[in-house]
């Protein structure tokens, strides 16, 4: 091959410090793709420990929401009034309730033994009695709803002391896996290359000798660097003389 | 085509799993606590067994749960010399759990009987302080009234019935309404008790102090079973079934004896409605 004005020695040097650039920079080029690559990868592993820590922690809130639906559920049974209602007239009822149970208490007064006197007496007596007794049926109902009462009011405060603990639960363990999800990556930085970089110099310096020695042509001394500003000044060779192609 | 591995720094990857990893054992620790508390105020209140937490002996198990002293879980967890929070496996957990202070496991402790007898107590102690006044008070009311028919010349009368009657009523509602009171007494410490536990344990929830909520448990319970009902004497709830018997006799002779000094229907005519 053949250039006006170039001999093959300069020539040579041209196409020589031309592979050693591009060479260096392919190499520099995949180390820097491979770190790309490698940051990739532990982004999209952080991403899938996070996703994981959340997953997690969505299982966990929703068996401490399960349990607090429980705790709702067995508040409300026991809060129904019917419920409590009938409780209270089981209560009230019971033989061992003492309120209404020691019913009536009479001969308090020696028996009448006058026939008149007891005809008389008997029909008030009897419906006093049922009276008294009526009264005290519904003292006893009324001690026996403010007991039932009582005690829903109690398994409803104990539910919401329990929803409570539940919630707090979920907060804490809401807390901690904030922790869990800001999860960080390993930091890539690409590795530096002895090989890419030395292939790029030599590639420069190539360029630089070869625009030197296309330089002295026009002047006697052919320095490095220094030839290649003369020989900028000329159209055709500034390509040349730039210090390589890239 | 490789030329060289990247350089990969993990310093701040293995920061962000140290944090994670001690903030759910904490997490974990204070649930642990808690859960630990409330179960003791259960037992203290409503009875059962308490939790206790028996000394671990023996060999580490990698199996078995383990609790500090003060109710929580305990992990094979440790920060190292760079202030990185790891979880030890295998020889170094044992080597951890041999070096980790006393740790525990959980157990049933003694029964607790919770509130339930002394309630219980409260209740027959107001009873046997007010019904014994009570019957006292009937029989007096009964002996007055007794008495009073019998100065009238009104036993065997169908006033004596009612009287007597009216005697009985005033009982028995008195008998149910000192009962009632009782209930309504149980009902008022009941309630009371329960406030107290409320308190308890969002104190507890707040703190994650375990110790000190069982602590406070203690004292509340023992300070309700010292709390005693204000007890006051009866008085004389049935005196007024025996009164007014003379009094009205007395006015209806008056008026027997005016009658017939006036000249109108003689006394013995005038037929009471008493018989």
């Amino acid at each position: 091959m053949c250039i006006p004005g170039l001999d093959p020695i300069t020539l040579a040097t041209i196409l020589a410090s031309t592979a050693a650039s591009a060479g260096g920079a392919f190499i520099n080029n995949q180390i820097q793709n491979d770190a790309v690559e490698r940051q990739n990868r532990e982004n999209q592993r952080a991403a899938e420990q996070a996703n994981l820590a959340r997953s997690q922690e969505a299982a966990r809130q929703m068996q401490l929401e399960r349990q607090q639906a429980d705790e709702v559920a067995k508040a409300l049974t026991k809060a129904n009034p019917e419920t409590a209602l009938m409780a209270a007239q089981t209560v009230a009822e019971a033989p061992t309730n003492e309120i209404a149970t020691p019913v009536y208490n009479e001969a308090v007064i020696d028996p009448v033994h006058n026939q008149v006197v007891a005809r008389q007496a008997a029909p008030r007596e009897v419906e006093r009695r049922s009276a008294t007794q009526e009264r005290m049926d519904a003292m006893a109902l009324l001690s026996a709803l403010d007991g039932q009462f009582g005690l829903t009011g109690d398994a409803i405060q104990r539910a919401g002391s329990n929803i409570q603990t539940l919630g707090g639960y979920r907060q804490g363990s809401l807390n901690a896996n904030a922790a869990e999800t800001a999860y960080r990556p390993a930091t890539v930085t690409p590795s530096s290359s002895m090989i890419g970089d030395l292939l790029l110099l030599g590639g420069q310096a190539g360029a630089s000798m070869a625009g030197g020695m296309i330089g002295s042509g026009d002047a006697a001394s052919a320095i490095v660097g220094g030839g290649a500003r003369r020989a900028a000044t000329h159209p055709s060779r500034l390509l040349l003389a730039s210090g390589g192609l890239y | 085509m490789c030329f060289g591995s990247p350089k990969v720094d993990k310093s701040a990857q293995k920061f962000s799993q140290s944090e994670a990893l001690r903030a759910r054992t904490e997490e974990n620790a204070r649930q642990s606590r808690i859960g630990y508390g409330m179960d003791q105020i259960a037992a203290i209140f409503d009875g059962g067994r308490a939790p206790t937490l028996n000394r671990a002996t023996g060999a580490y198990d990698p199996t078995q749960t383990y609790y500090t002293s003060d109710g929580s879980l305990w992990t094979p967890t440790r920060e190292n010399k760079k202030g990185l929070f790891k979880e030890l496996d295998g020889e170094k957990a044992a080597a951890l759990f041999a070096n980790s202070g006393p740790l525990f496991t959980r157990g049933d402790g003694a029964q607790q009987a919770g509130m339930a007898p002394l309630l219980a107590a409260r209740s027959r102690a107001m009873r046997s302080f007010y019904m014994p006044q009570l019957r006292q008070e009937l029989n007096k009311t009964r002996d007055d009234l007794t008495y009073s028919l019998a100065r009238a010349g009104l036993i065997g009368s169908t006033v004596a019935r009612d009287r007597s009657g009216d005697l009985n009523e005033g009982f028995n509602l008195q008998r149910s309404s000192i009962l009632s009171d009782i209930a309504a007494d149980q009902s008022r410490t009941r309630s009371a008790i329960n406030d107290q536990r409320a308190s308890l344990e969002a104190a507890l929830r707040a703190s994650g102090d375990a110790t000190a909520a069982t602590n406070s448990a203690l004292s509340a319970r023992t300070a309700f079973a010292a709390d005693s009902p204000q007890l006051d004497p009866l008085g004389n709830v049935l005196a007024s079934f025996a009164e007014g018997i003379g009094a009205g006799v007395n006015g209806y002779r008056s008026g027997q004896i005016r009658s017939a000094a006036r000249g109108s229907a003689p006394a013995s005519r005038d037929l009471s409605r008493v018989v």
